[in-house]
Order: C-alpha cells, then sequence, then structure tokens
C-alpha cells in the first residue's frame, strides 16, 4: 500500500510525499471499484491535516510506479470529477514524459492559484515549464478579489511548469533597489566563542555612536584591530584613524606628538611649527594605546581635552577646539594603578564610558583553528607561495598550545612556518622550535602535578591513620614535618595533632 | 559532539545550496524524510572530527546522478543502508558512523537520513567541501588514499560493486552503469578508520551548512542575510563570504553543451558592469567585465534577490535579480596537489588558478 506523509517545509506549507514504491497510481489501478480509490484519496488527504487543500501530481513514472504528488485541492477531492481529472493528470504526465511535449490541458495552474489564493500567507512565484518567470506575486501581489492573476492564469495556464512558494513575511527586500551606500561587509573580528561575539556585539554598539572607548585585554589580544575596525565602521570611516603608543614616546616629546607646537616654542622645534595627533585626527579616531603608561602631567592635559573638546598647542595661547573620537587601551590594571596613585581617577572615569573587554587566546580551540587557516592564507599571499597547511596533527599540536603571546604570537608563529616550510604540508618540524620547546616542559610540568596531586590524593585519602609512616618518609625535623604539611594542605599543628593522635593509638 | 534535531532540518536544506555552487541538486524530499526519522527517533549525533576514536570505521553514503532525476525516485534511504552492509560484508567489519563524501546539496542530507535510520552518528565534515561533478574530486585522491570498494545500488535494486583502483576508470565505470538505469544511483565507499578522517577530511562542514543555512532563516533583508553569512563563513576554516556582484540575468547561453554562460547586467552599485557566470554542472568561473571574479575550487553561489533564497542553477532564468557571493574554499582544496585535481583546468579551463583572496586581497587582508 501507498503511504503518506506530511511534512513542514520551512514555510510551513504543507507538501507531501510518497516515499513507498507503491504509489497513489498503482494503488489505484489496484482498486477494487471507484469507491475504493476515492476513499483511498480522501485518507490520504483527511491524513495531511491541509487547512485549505494541497497541490498537484507532478512527477510520475510509469516504469516504476514511483511518484511524487504535489496534490490536490481537498475541497474537490470529494467530487467525483475532480478525481477524473486526477486521472487525467496522470495520464498527461505519463504522455509528457514519453513525449516530452507540454501539458495539453490541465486545471492545475488555476487550481493552485486558487488555493493559493485563500492562502494568502504565502507570496509565490510561477515559472512556465522553460523555466522563464510567467507570475509574481510579489510585483503583482495576489489579492482573492484582484482579478490579475486570474488573468495570468487565463493565459498561461498551459505553460504551468513550476510554481515557487515563499513565506510572506519574508519580506521581498524592496530597500536593496535603492540602497546605493557601498557596505563594507567584512567587518567583524574571527571568533565564535562567547566572549569574542560579545566584543563583535560592542563593536557593532559603539561604532555608531562616537562615545570614548577603552579596550582591555592581554598584550597581543589584537586592541588595535578592534580600535581600527570601530572607526572603519563608524561614520567617520572617511577621516583618518590616528594611532599612538603612550608607552612607546618619552613623556617630553609625547605632549608634543599628542597635541603639536607652535613654530618656536622650543630649541630644536620647527619654525614652522607641527601639527599634533589630536589635530591630525580632526573629524576622525584617535587611538592611544598603553594609556596606562601616559605621565600624570599628561593625564591631566588629556582630561582637559576631553572635557574641553579643544587643544592647546605647545608654545600656543590659543583654544582649538577638535571633533575626535577617542579610543584608548591598555594591558594593565588600571584601578590598581589609581590606587598605588599611578592614574587620575578623573581620567578613569571619563575614558571608561565604554570597556571593551578582548579575551586571550588561550583554550578558543576553534577560534585558534580558524585564525590559523586565515592566517596561512594572508601569508602566503604575501610571499607568494602556492597555498599551504598544517597537517592535522600540527593543528592539533597549536589548538593545544597556550598563546602566551595572544594573536600576534600566533601570527608570527604562521609566518615563520609559512616562510620556512618547503613543503606544501606543514609538520611540526616546520613550526618554530621554542614552541614544541615551551609546550614539551608545560606538559612535563602538567605531568607533574597530576603525578603531585595523585599522591597527595593518596595521602589525604589515607590521612591521619597512615601519618607516622609519611613523617618517617619526609623527616622528623621540624623543616621537614613542615614540608609534609604543606604537602597534604594541613597546618603545622594539625600535623602534630595527628601525630599524637596516633602515637596514644599505638 | 552535537545534536542534529529538527531544528537542523531548513538550515541544512538552504546551506547545503550555498555549498552546492549551483549544483548538488536539491529535494525538499529529503527534508521530509528527515524530518521524519527525527520525530521518530528524537536527534542524531554529530560528532565533532576531533572527538572520534583512531580505531572506529567510518564510510560514506550519498546519491549519484543527475539531479534531475532525483525526485523521480521515491528514495527512503534504505538504498544507502543496503550499500553500507555490503560495504561490511566485504571489510569484515563494522561501520561506526557515517560522513557526507560531497557535503554540498542532496549528499550533504542523505547521509543523515542513512545515518538516523541506522542508528549512527555523522561526523562533522566531509571529503568535497563543495560540490564537485566527479567522484575523483575528492580528498582522498589528493592524498592518494584510495576509495573503493565502491558500492553502487541503481534504481531497479542490482547492487554493484566496483574495485576500480585508478578513479578515473573508476568514474566511466560509475557512469556506465549509471546510463544504462535511470541515471542516478545510491552508493557507500571510502571505508576508513577515525585516524584517517582526521587527517583528511574537511572539518565541520555539517556545522557550517547548519549556520549558513540559519543566516537565511533568520533574517528579512539582503544586508543581514549576508553579513550573518560573512561571519559564519569567517569563523570556519573556509573564510570570509564576499559579495561579487549583483545583477539582472540578460541571458542565459549554451556554448558547447557543456558549458553554459549565464550573463548578468549590474544593478544599484554594480550599474555599469557586466558579469559571466561560466558553469557546467556547477558554476566554475567567474568574471566581471571579463576579468576573473572567482574560480573553482572557491565557491560561488547566487541569491535570488527577491525571495531571497540561494538558488541552484536550475532555478536561474532570464529577468532574474541575483547576488553572486562568493566563498573561498578550504586549504585543502587549494594547495598545488589539490589544485591539479579540482583546479579550473581540471574543467578545462586552462588557466591559472587565482584565489578569491587573492583577487579580493584588500577585503579580506
Amino acid at each position: 500500500m501507498y503511504k503518506i506523509k506530511k511534512f513542514l517545509d520551512r514555510n510551513n506549507l504543507k507538501l507531501c510525499v510518497f516515499n513507498e514504491k507503491e504509489v497513489l497510481f498503482n494503488s489505484f489501478e489496484k482498486a477494487a471499484n471507484e469507491s475504493e480509490r476515492i476513499s483511498l484519496i480522501e485518507k490520504g488527504c483527511n491524513n495531511l491535516d491541509i487547512k485549505n487543500g494541497i497541490y498537484f501530481v507532478f512527477r510520475f513514472r510509469e516504469d516504476t510506479k514511483y511518484g511524487l504528488l504535489w496534490g490536490i485541492n481537498k475541497k474537490h477531492l470529494i467530487e467525483e470529477e475532480i478525481y477524473e481529472d486526477l486521472e487525467m493528470y496522470s495520464d498527461f504526465i505519463v504522455e509528457k514524459y514519453k513525449n516530452n511535449i507540454l501539458m495539453k490541458k490541465n486545471l492545475l495552474f488555476s487550481d493552485a492559484l486558487e488555493t493559493l489564493g485563500e492562502n494568502i500567507d504565502y507570496s509565490f512565484r510561477v515559472k512556465d515549464w522553460n523555466g522563464l518567470i510567467v507570475y509574481d506575486s510579489i510585483d503583482n501581489k495576489i489579492n482573492v478579489e484582484d482579478q490579475s492573476y486570474k488573468k495570468i492564469a487565463e493565459k498561461d495556464k498551459e505553460k504551468l511548469g513550476e510554481i515557487y512558494i515563499y513565506n510572506k513575511e519574508r519580506e521581498p527586500n524592496s530597500q536593496y533597489l535603492r540602497s546605493k551606500k557601498k557596505l563594507i561587509f567584512n567587518n567583524k573580528l574571527i571568533g565564535k566563542s562567547s566572549q569574542m561575539r560579545k566584543v563583535n556585539e560592542m563593536i557593532d554598539i559603539v561604532s555608531t555612536n562616537s562615545s570614548t572607548v577603552i579596550i582591555r585585554g592581554e598584550s597581543g589580544t589584537g586592541k588595535e584591530e578592534i580600535a581600527n575596525l570601530i572607526h572603519r565602521k563608524s561614520s567617520r570611516y572617511k577621516n583618518p584613524f590616528i594611532p599612538i603608543n603612550c608607552g612607546a614616546i618619552p613623556e617630553n616629546l609625547l605632549e608634543s606628538e599628542l597635541f603639536g607646537y607652535e613654530g618656536g616654542a622650543f630649541t630644536g622645534a620647527n619654525k614652522n611649527g607641527k601639527i599634533g595627533k589630536f589635530e591630525a585626527a580632526n573629524k576622525g579616531t584617535l587611538f592611544l594605546d598603553e594609556i596606562g603608561d601616559m605621565s600624570e602631567n599628561l593625564q591631566v592635559k588629556l582630561l582637559r581635552t576631553l572635557q574641553e573638546k579643544s587643544i592647546q598647542k605647545v608654545g600656543g595661547n590659543d583654544l582649538m577646539p577638535i571633533d575626535v573620537r577617542i579610543i584608548c587601551a591598555t594591558n594593565k590594571n588600571l584601578e590598581e594603578l589609581i590606587s598605588k596613585g599611578e592614574f587620575r581617577e578623573d581620567l578613569y572615569y571619563r575614558i571608561n564610558v565604554i570597556p571593551i573587554i578582548v579575551p586571550s587566546l588561550e583554550g578558543k580551540e576553534e577560534d585558534i583553528k580558524n585564525l590559523i587557516c586565515y592566517y596561512t592564507k594572508k601569508h602566503c599571499l604575501e610571499f607568494k607561495k602556492s597555498f599551504k597547511m598544517f597537517d592535522y596533527d600540527t593543528l592539533d599540536y597549536l589548538v593545544n598550545y597556550n598563546w602566551p603571546g595572544n594573536i600576534r604570537e600566533l601570527i608570527n608563529v604562521v609566518e615563520y612556518s609559512v616562510a620556512t616550510s618547503k613543503n606544501q604540508t606543514m609538520k611540526l618540524t616546520d613550526l618554530p622550535k621554542y614552541i614544541i620547546e615551551t609546550k614539551k616542559e608545560k606538559a612535563y610540568e602538567d605531568k607533574k602535578n597530576i603525578e603531585k596531586s595523585k599522591i597527595l590524593y593518596n595521602k589525604k585519602s589515607k590521612n591521619k591513620h597512615d601519618i607516622l609512616k609519611f613523617v618517617d618518609e619526609y623527616g622528623h625535623s621540624t623543616e621537614d614535618k613542615r614540608k609534609l604539611a604543606d604537602d597534604i594542605g594541613i597546618s603545622l599543628a594539625t600535623l602534630y595533632r595527628w601525630i599524637k593522635s596516633e602515637e596514644n593509638k599505638k | 559532539m552535537k545534536i542534529i534535531d529538527r531544528k537542523w532540518i531548513n538550515p541544512l536544506l538552504l546551506g547545503s545550496i550555498v555549498l552546492g555552487s549551483g549544483g548538488g541538486g536539491k529535494t525538499n524530499n529529503l527534508a521530509f524524510l528527515l524530518d521524519d526519522i527525527l520525530t521518530k527517533y528524537n536527534s542524531i549525533t554529530l560528532l565533532d572530527i576531533n572527538d572520534i576514536k583512531d580505531d572506529s570505521n567510518f564510510c560514506s553514503t550519498g546519491m549519484i546522478g543527475s539531479v534531475q532525476m532525483i525526485d523521480d525516485f521515491c528514495f527512503t534511504g534504505e538504498e544507502g543502508i543496503d550499500t553500507i552492509k555490503e560495504l561490511e560484508i566485504i571489510k569484515g567489519k563494522e561501520v561506526n558512523g557515517i560522513y557526507p563524501f560531497e557535503g554540498a546539496g542532496v549528499n550533504t542530507l542523505y547521509p543523515i537520513v542513512v545515518a538516523g535510520l541506522m542508528g549512527l552518528p555523522v561526523v562533522d565534515g566531509d571529503a568535497m567541501g563543495r560540490a564537485f561533478p566527479e567522484i575523483q574530486m575528492t580528498v582522498f585522491q589528493i592524498n592518494e588514499e584510495e576509495i573503493t570498494p565502491f558500492i553502487l545500488k541503481d534504481t531497479r535494486n542490482g547492487i554493484h560493486i566496483l574495485k576500480e583502483e585508478d578513479t578515473f576508470m573508476h568514474e566511466l565505470e560509475i557512469r556506465r552503469i549509471l546510463n544504462e538505469l535511470d541515471n542516478i544511483g545510491y552508493f557507500s565507499c571510502s571505508f576508513k578508520n577515525g585516524k584517517k578522517l582526521k587527517e583528511y577530511l574537511i572539518p565541520s562542514t555539517i556545522s557550517l551548512t547548519r549556520d549558513i543555512g540559519e543566516a537565511f532563516i533568520k533574517n528579512t533583508s539582503y544586508e543581514t542575510i549576508l553579513e550573518d553569512l560573512i561571519f559564519a563563513t569567517k569563523n570556519s576554516c573556509y573564510g570570509s563570504a564576499i559579495e561579487l556582484f549583483k545583477g539582472r540575468v540578460s541571458s542565459i547561453d549554451s556554448n558547447d553543451g557543456m558549458w553554459q554562460t549565464i550573463n548578468i547586467k549590474g544593478i544599484n552599485n554594480y550599474e555599469k558592469k557586466n558579469y559571466k557566470i561560466m558553469s557546467k554542472n556547477e558554476y566554475l568561473i567567474t568574471f566581471v567585465d571579463d576579468k576573473i571574479s572567482c574560480m573553482v575550487p572557491d565557491i560561488i553561489t547566487t541569491i535570488d534577490l527577491k525571495t531571497l533564497d540561494p538558488i541552484t542553477i536550475e532555478n536561474i532564468c532570464k529577468d532574474l535579480e541575483v547576488a553572486i557571493i562568493g566563498i573561498p574554499a578550504p586549504l585543502n582544496l587549494k594547495t598545488d596537489k589539490a589544485l591539479s585535481i579540482i583546479g579550473p583546468a581540471s574543467f578545462g579551463y586552462k588557466s591559472t588558478y587565482k584565489s578569491l583572496e587573492e583577487i579580493y586581497y584588500n577585503y579580506y587582508f
């Protein structure tokens, strides 16, 4: 017997398929009488639980008796004439297969439209056998009252080939036709971990405004990259992005670097003066890296600039208004610096408007793998070499490495391997030596720690009762006992108590 | 380890079209079948490549033949089981899991259906990383690993055991068998242990397919679809998707019965430009104003700008407004050795491969 299965497709349009070898037509042929045939259809359609109907028999191969039911309007099914129509469909389809000609007579299209017209939740498109669109309900919105679709149905009813149905909720992209703006889409950082997703989300948020942002994270986590990305995504993207490392420039130079100076402001100064980074970044973004290393004097001046939104050049008297977005970054604990008095609290609150915390790389296996792929491709292209890849073991090794230098270290390792490897597949031997050695040391230490904790566990489990044995093992001096107490994780006093109680038992 | 449940079905169906690079076929029936199986069994285990045991055994399964014929035969997944059982007899070992041979189009879903029916896990990875027209175009061939014995079941329930060592001869033999019948068959092959799979398979392709499909389901505008598509592909071994062009199909020409040229006239930002997609079974090479834009093995996919769905070659028609999206292929498919098997020259385009990343360097780096 045939079997009808009901399904929901992605647009919640109900369809059905026969997936057993005996199909509807076959059952029809075998059915003893007409009422049995009709009951077959009814049974099938009741199983379908469809509101307004299903569609049409489309594909059928006489030789194999395999078929796919695309449906029939349910409300017609109880009527005898439609049953005859169904037979006609099967005739047609067989004929179509045999002679490869267009259908001569059918009711498919109009029936389909009628059904769809009732299910106005769906938009649809009709293509003829040649694959040309004969009707699209997006351009010509479907309405049961609207006669246009019927008109088309009349015109093209002999051309039906495919009805493509999609959910009306999926609004067609009417915007795209008007959109002239060149969109830069490739603007998210690689990273699928929850922390990286958060960073990406924050970048999206902060790029829509001009608030001051502070990026915090370990060294080498790509803080400048993030600052640059925020700039590129913001409305300031056409104006300059100026990065400056506050820790790399001596204090007395940093002031003139940041604010510029007037001609002849100091000995050796350019007589025409110099524009500072603030001025250079006007209407754009200024990235102050290592803000925690800035001297207190400059912190004061920076605070004033941020508050007043204007700068005063070294040796100058005038205040120059500026419109600069500030993004700061640091890998230092600013709160600790404040408590030590090395960082101004007022400046801290000024810059700590929107913090973005960048996670380190360790433990983010999937991200590491994808970053390795990305930088391998980049370096292969940079070195004009054909593409190379790491073999499974090496990739696995790298993924489990702890990356103390974060992405910066990863980039260097990949660059080294791509530059030095002579093979298409890069192996463990192609990695920088220090990585293998560090990993070995770490593995050895891990092993040692595991063994130690094993011993301790055993010791602890035996605790009091075996304590005298351990005392013999470690030695009887106070120093030895202290070491034993440390290893077991108890205080010296407890150890003495245990020894005493065990000795008393004896 | 992940779990494939009913929520995965539609994303997988859509995502598999994207990785199909225009080919690979599409049938809702597989989705229906899978839905049925998942309703019955709740879930199917998806094994991460790193989680598979080195000494467990796996094989791949799928459909082979003409994509137009898929729906003419009511497959049930049982065909795949028959071939796998035959393979188990020949190898004298049980299969502990199934992996897709071609992680695109119908062959993404079919192995999942079979695995569901057999109660086996599916490996999250595949041997092609996209759709390719020939059985030789896999990571196994690139790494000189044999895929035989190859068990083929035809539409009349005939089982054919192919043991040709030469993959080219093997391909010819499969074609001969399929041509004699209905040009569609079901197969299983590449019986491998876990260690080999870890070494060669392109990882996480099923998860990526799901993520890609999700982009189409979740979003209602082209821009957000593209953004999610980029995020999904960027966080994979493939690389960021890129919008290559937007335009209206102006004509579709058949050049020599093999190559087909789809001519597209630019719209929006591409207004004065013309795009050309050269395809055989899949989109293979594209040109923007006669300059190379993307080449196989990089993936080229089309999105219908009105329905916002990914579409295959069969759905391309005149006047359709489409966006053309490129996705870089994984590194496994880009090495010189790989390109000698699946590069543009393997399809008759005698020119050096230029990667998407090279052509659009500023976008990528």
